[in-house]
């Protein structure tokens, strides 16, 4: 028999610590780039590396709503040109937020944080996808695999970490 | 949904009570049902049952009451649906209330009766007095009496007439309307009764005030008043929270489970409501604050698992009420990108969300309850009783709701009946012993999947998937679980989620453990070992593993690793597999239960070992050596050892082994018994594959059959019974192949050559043995049209004997695009006729063509039709196929051979089937028109004839030039024949075959000349006419001339002939030319030479028997149609009757005849012109009559004033009767004249003395 370990269910004391810890805190707990076929291109989760299986399950999942809202755009409402899809949908203790470039690439943000700005989120996905572009333009990068570029990750983390820090208008 | 009381899922309906007549109530119950809204009717058949409503006496409004021991009693609601009514009608007869004052009195006794039952209730009243029609006679005072005895208003005393249907309908919808306004009334007034308890707070207790909400909300909805249902549900929601003021650690664990299930109750009636309302977005934020707030109100921990119990239950409930709300599908919400808490997406208002959570706090729960039985299995007595779990008089149902069951026993007061903690959570915990977690939450994956597949959330339904496997994990149903995990890992492989496929791995693995699946283990352990996971993060060495994670751990290098030693361990049978249960020895690899893992090009195992294979070259030869490379490679963490390595090919003379140098020994014996085999040992390599490292081998091969030679698999032997037999890859078709596509560096190049790794091939092709059959086509000039060209086919053997040969002919043409378009000369094609033919001498079918060509049908030449045998030749020697082609038109064709035979060797050799060889050749052979045969005709010597018309002709249409002819005139045809080819040619003959003898007769004329154009080699094209001999040779027919004349190449031949024609006709057809030719025979004698076979031999014999005794001709004929001509007679005839030469100075006459062969007289104008030779007298012009069938002579006297040849004076005539006017050829019309009588002397022309023209 194993021991088992509680600790990844939903609303466990990880997940409700993670969201709070004083005026610093990292809201988000996970982003993600997903590639044309679907299969991911980088995946960083700012937890404990116990739960990161959980995004990977929590972004995979949320492939179906980028499927649902390409599909069936009249749902999307108005932001038919728009790259930011908004909320794909809401986990127990997650927000998944979701943006789509022109070339079917998928950036797709995990958040604790329950009340959140849209010029914050807007200004996040702007900032991940030009990180992305310019990982993407390496010439020692191939197209289409996974990103491992040490450099990106560094970035990304320092987006993540800048998060939220627009000042209220 | 289904364990909530049924009186807490339907809104409740108003109740009315009937008592007096029961033979009514039926009929009155069912009219009120059916009313809308629908009333419930409590049916008292006797007065005396009238008690069974009563209640009792109620506290005044202002009343202290005192702390409840609950907050909602539990049957307060039923009690209220179904024991308390609104209304009261009492039903009596008419006779009984206006009847005699016996049956009066006994009216006033029940109705005091029920006075005072229904005094502490505020039970309204209705006095129904039943009578069975409308007429009858009523006592007023009497009735005012009833009114007032029963302190009821007239409005609701009712007359109910029971015998007419019309009346008994206004009946029953009066009494119905009634009851309505009435109930209706009551519930308001219990309602503000409550109401204004809560607003004197007369009580200390906030569970008090939950309760008066509750019972308000209650009331509002008795009388459908929903929004203020809705809104003292809210307010006792929100009381409810104030209630929970303590720390929620202190709370007693059944408080804490009393209060949620009230705040389950009443956050069930705001769901319900809000649905109802159609208001799914507020009722979901409703929902979310409801777990947010009760999610943390864990408790105790002994009780955690009855706190995810209500968790899982609430969501569970929501779904149901969504998928009941929604019915087939969630409603389309506009949703906004407002980030406001406000908004609610898709998924949330998706019953399979809720279901899914449910389930994720139902594997909760068993969690909790686990380790919650642990604890209690260990601390407490396992043998003590159940207190709660007794027989229902002992054990009571609990009063209030969220409470425990009352022990009877223990006393009269809900303290004592109350069981202590301990004897409740031992209850609980026995009760959740028989509960199957993993079933319900399968159940409840399952309703989340059937929704989530109505929105094709595809991904979703994997993660469902993934959950329910893990359920049937935990369930230890073992094959569903492996069923579903195989599943969805096929969809993680498919979209390269590396940890997610590594989590359904671990699981797949212990899985197949458990089934005692040695050879899905082993797979799955390498496959988890070879996934691309490179990093090694400190978190890997935890020595458990969560849920998510799976049994394998979280998936790393150091994970990797393990996984990898463990597995490697097993294959070579140093251990065995972990055993699955207590007692068993674990599997294990024995001889007999060896391990073929077999790794096709979409398996994933390929990360465990791929092999590419590619040869050098592309094509080789039999026999010889070639070079090929196997390239091997391991996404393994750690090196991977083999053995030996068994390469395969599809000829299995070509197969080898490797075997790893530290095997040496054990090769020793093996190699002897292989010695027979068709494996070829080879040893001394390194058979160690490093992580990420191609491993090159370059063998030598001899591919002994021709075709294709293709590497199929490759065997690795890891342990003594463990093998992988992987199919080999091409080097350039790899990366079609997907696995771990996305990965960066996963994917190296095989080969470091940059040819072989893009281009090489894992097959090869092996040539033909070469035919050693020489085989020459022996052509020397162009062919000719029509004739029989010789094209000798000779076949010469170089070492093989042939046998059972087939020759295979046919021609070819060239299309206008280049291409070889094949025409067989069998069957032919009736639409696109072959420009040639096939011939050969003897009979081509018969076995042996050379000894054929001595039998009776050797002479006879046949059509080329399917192939020629052959039977035999013997080494060294050769044989010679006469063939002859004869074309129909001039055009280059290709002729193509091409020869199959079974070599003399091979068909030795029994056990094998004989080798056939082939080998083709073509040649191109071209084709000239020999002869140009052209022919026109010409009027007689300086005999013109008036061919009117002709002339009309010329003038309508110069372009349809139809030749006319003179009827009963002879006419000269002159055929010329021209050798257009590169060859001499004998002409044998020109024939014109007459059309019609009795139309117009052909006669050949006595001249026979031959004309040729000699081109001369110095750059100028010299034209010179040279006169030959004329070769009269005896005419066989008189129709033709037979010449036998060599015409070489230019040269023209020239044969004339009389045409008679005897009728008139527009259109005469004259005949065919013929010209009879052969070719200058000078290649009969070489080809004879040459070939030296019978039948080529006599054939050459043949040939030079000048053809008369042949079968088939050599001379050929062309036949060429003559234009239609068209018979005319002639009216007038101008003959030039002069000398045959004139001397100078010496003057002769010159003669114009006019002959007139009309019938009637013709008027003639004609002119006579003057020449600069001649000096002429005579009449220059004048007009002449000429008579009927007569001539007329004009008559001019010349004198040559210059010699040579010089033009006479030329006469127009021009005859009036046709107008139309002539005028001789110029040409005919010319005369030579000598300077003195002595030239003439000298030179003689023969020409002149031979013309048998001018008469």
């Amino acid at each position: 028999m194993f021991a088992i370990i509680d600790n990844l269910l939903p609303g466990g004391a990880a997940g409700a610590s993670s969201g709070g810890g004083g005026g610093g805190s990292i809201m988000i707990v996970c982003v993600a780039i997903v590639g044309q076929q679907n299969n991911p291109l980088y995946l960083q989760s700012f937890t404990g590396a116990d739960e990161a299986l959980k995004f990977h399950y929590i972004v995979h999942c949320s492939l179906d709503v980028f499927d649902e809202k390409v599909s069936n755009p009249k749902k999307a409402g108005a932001n038919l040109n728009d790259t930011f899809l908004g909320l794909l949908y809401p986990t127990e203790d997650y927000k998944v937020f979701g943006y789509l470039t022109n070339t079917k690439i998928k950036f797709i943000l995990v958040t604790s944080d329950q009340d959140l700005r849209e010029i914050d989120l807007r200004n996040f996905f702007s900032q991940f996808h030009g990180a992305y572009v310019d990982a993407a333009s390496n010439p020692f990068h191939v197209p289409g695999k996974r990103i491992i570029s040490p450099a990106f990750a560094d970035r990304v983390s320092t987006i993540v970490k800048s998060f939220g820090s627009t000042p209220q208008p | 949904m289904e364990d909530y009381p049924e009186e807490l899922r339907t809104p409740p309906v108003t109740l009315v009570a009937l008592v007096g007549l029961p033979e009514f109530h039926s009929a009155i119950s069912l009219f009120l049902h059916t009313e809308q809204p629908p009333i419930n009717t409590l049916a008292l058949p006797d007065f005396s049952n009238v008690t069974a409503i009563g209640g009792k006496e109620r506290k005044a409004i202002d009343a202290r009451m005192p702390p409840p021991v609950g907050i909602l009693k539990a049957d307060w609601l039923l009690k209220h649906r179904t024991r308390v009514p609104a209304v009261l009608a009492v039903l009596f007869d008419r006779e009984q209330v206006y009847g005699d004052p016996a049956q009066w009195l006994q009216v006033c006794t029940h109705l005091d009766n029920i006075k005072n039952v229904i005094r502490g209730r505020n039970i309204k009243l209705v006095m129904v007095i039943v009578q069975p029609t409308l007429h009858g006679d009523m006592n007023e005072d009497r009735l005012v009496a009833f009114r007032k005895r029963a302190e009821v208003d007239s409005r609701n005393c009712l007359t109910f007439i029971s015998h007419d249907p019309t009346e008994l309908k206004r009946s029953l919808s009066r009494l119905g309307s009634v009851l309505g306004e009435l109930s209706t009334n009551f519930y308001r007034e219990e309602g503000r009764r409550v109401k204004l308890r809560i607003d004197k707070r007369s009580y200390s207790s906030l569970d008090l005030s939950v309760r008066y909400n509750f019972k308000v909300a209650v009331y509002a909805e008795f009388r459908r008043d929903w929004v203020a249902a809705l809104k003292f549900y809210e307010t006792a929601y929100t009381q409810l929270q104030e209630v929970v003021t303590t720390p929620i650690q202190l709370l007693p664990l059944q408080r804490i489970i009393e209060l949620k299930g009230v705040a389950e109750q009443i956050h069930f009636k705001v769901a319900t409501l809000l649905l109802h309302s159609g208001k799914e977005s507020e009722a979901v934020k409703w929902f979310k604050q409801h777990i947010a707030y009760y999610k943390h109100l864990i408790g105790p921990p002994d009780g955690a698992f009855m706190h995810w119990a209500w968790i899982s239950r609430q969501f569970h409930v929501f779904a149901e009420l969504l998928q009941t709300s929604f019915g087939s599908g969630p409603p389309t919400l506009v949703s906004n990108t407002t980030l406001s808490g406000l908004t609610v997406t898709d998924r949330e208002l998706q019953p399979g969300y809720y279901y899914q959570v449910a389930a994720v706090y139902m594997a909760r729960r068993r969690y909790s309850f686990e380790s919650a039985l642990t604890t209690f299995e260990a601390f407490e007595d396992a043998e003590a009783a159940d207190m709660l779990d007794g027989p229902a008089e002992e054990i009571g149902p609990p009063l209030y709701i969220g409470q425990a069951p009352r022990l009877l026993r223990r006393g009269n007061t809900l303290d004592l009946q109350c069981p202590t903690p301990a004897e409740y959570l031992r209850h609980a915990v026995v009760m959740e012993k028989n509960y199957s977690h993993s079933r319900a939450a399968i159940n409840l994956l399952t309703k989340a999947h059937e929704q989530y597949k109505l929105i094709q959330a595809s991904r979703t339904i994997y993660q469902l998937g993934s959950e329910m496997a893990r359920e049937y994990f935990n369930a230890r149903d073992y094959a569903n679980a492996k069923h579903l995990f195989d599943t969805v890992a096929g969809m993680y492989r498919k979209e390269s989620w590396v940890a997610l496929l590594g989590a359904c791995l671990g699981y797949l693995r212990e899985c197949a453990r458990q089934l005692g699946l040695l050879k899905e283990f082993v797979e799955y352990t390498l496959e988890l070992a070879a996934l691309p996971v490179r990093t090694d993060s400190n978190e890997t060495q935890l020595s458990t593993f969560t849920v998510l994670v799976g049994p394998a751990g979280p998936l790393g290098q150091f994970q990797r690793v393990q996984v990898q030693k463990e597995i490697m361990d097993v294959l070579q049978e140093k251990q065995n597999v972990l055993p699955a249960r207590e007692g068993d020895v674990g599997l294990a690899l024995s001889e007999s239960h060896p391990l073929l893992l077999e790794v096709d090009l979409l398996s994933p195992l390929r990360a465990v070992l791929s092999v590419c294979v590619a040869f050098h070259e592309q094509t080789i030869k039999p026999g010889e050596k070639t070079q090929c490379t196997i390239a091997l490679l391991t996404h393994m963490p750690l090196p991977l050892m083999i053995t030996k390595l068994e390469i395969l090919f599809n000829q299995p003379e070509c197969n080898v082994v490797l075997w790893n140098d530290s095997n040496v020994d054990r090769l020793v014996d093996s190699f002897q018994e292989r010695q027979d085999g068709v494996l070829k040992d080879k040893i001394g390599y390194n058979l160690e594959l490093q992580p990420y490292k191609w491993k090159r081998f370059t063998i030598d091969l001899i591919a002994g059959q021709s075709g294709r030679l293709e590497c199929l698999t490759a065997t690795a032997h890891i342990g003594p019974h463990a093998t992988i037999c992987c199919q080999v890859e091409s080097p350039a078709t790899r990366e079609s192949i997907p696995l771990w596509i996305f990965e960066p560096g996963f994917d190296l190049l095989p080969f470091m050559d940059i040819d072989l790794a893009f281009l090489g091939q894992k097959v090869t092709q092996v040539e033909e043995p070469e035919a050693l059959i020489d085989v020459t086509i022996n052509t020397s000039s162009a062919g000719l049209v029509g004739e029989l060209f010789s094209v000798p086919i000779s076949l010469k053997s170089r070492g093989h004997a042939i046998n059972q040969g087939e020759l295979e002919v046919y021609i070819s043409t060239y299309s206008a695009s280049g291409s070889l378009e094949a025409q067989p000369s069998s069957p032919i094609d009736p639409v696109v006729a072959a420009p040639a033919e096939l011939l050969i001498l003897g009979n081509p079918r018969s076995d042996s063509l050379s000894q054929t060509a001595l039998d009776g049908d050797a002479n006879i030449l046949q059509k080329v039709t399917g192939p020629i045998k052959i039977a035999s030749v013997p080494v060294d020697q050769g044989c010679s196929i006469p063939l002859y082609v004869r074309w129909f038109e001039a055009q280059s064709i290709t002729l193509v051979v091409s020869l199959s035979y079974a070599a003399e060797d091979s068909m030795e050799r029994k056990d094998l089937a004989p080798h056939r060889f082939w080998l083709q050749r073509n040649i191109q052979l071209e084709c000239e028109e020999p002869l140009r045969v052209s022919h026109h005709f010409t009027a007689p010597y300086r005999r013109d004839l008036l061919l009117p018309d002709s002339l009309s002709n010329e003038k309508t249409s110069s372009s349809s030039k139809a030749v006319v002819l003179p009827s009963n005139e002879r006419s000269m045809l002159v055929v010329t024949a021209k050798n257009i080819c590169s060859t001499s040619i004998s002409l044998l003959s020109v024939e014109i075959e007459e059309k019609d003898k009795s139309a117009c007769q052909i006669n050949i004329a006595k001249q026979a000349s031959l004309q040729a154009k000699v081109h001369i080699q110095a750059g100028l094209l010299n034209e010179m006419s040279s006169e030959r001999e004329s070769v009269e040779l005896p005419s066989k027919t008189s129709k033709g001339s037979s010449v036998s004349i060599e015409l070489l190449p230019g040269e023209t031949f020239t044969q004339l002939f009389w045409v008679h024609p005897a009728i008139i006709s527009n259109s005469l057809d004259l005949g065919v030319i013929c010209c009879t030719w052969k070719r200058k025979q000078e290649q009969e004698t070489k080809v004879s030479e040459e070939v030296d076979i019978i039948g080529m031999k006599s054939l050459s014999l043949l040939k030079e028997g000048d053809g008369c005794c042949l079968d088939f001709p050599w001379s050929v004929t062309s036949r060429v149609q003559m234009s239609a001509v068209s018979v005319e007679e002639t009216p007038l005839v101008l003959m030039l009757d002069c000398p045959p030469y004139a001397l100078l100075g010496v003057p002769f006459l010159l003669f114009f005849r006019i002959h007139n062969r009309t019938r009637a007289l013709q008027e003639v104008k004609f002119s006579v012109l003057d020449a600069q030779g001649f000096l002429f007298s005579g009449a220059s012009r004048d007009l002449i009559s000429v008579l009927p069938l007569s001539t007329h002579i004009v008559s001019l006297k010349l004198v040559p004033l210059a010699s040579g040849i010089q033009q006479l004076p030329q006469i127009t005539l021009s005859a009036s009767r046709f107008s139309a006017s002539f005028q001789p050829s110029p040409s005919s019309t010319q005369i030579f004249v000598f300077p003195s009588s002595r030239a003439l002397e000298i030179q003689k022309p023969r020409f002149f003395d031979s013309s048998g023209i001018i008469e």
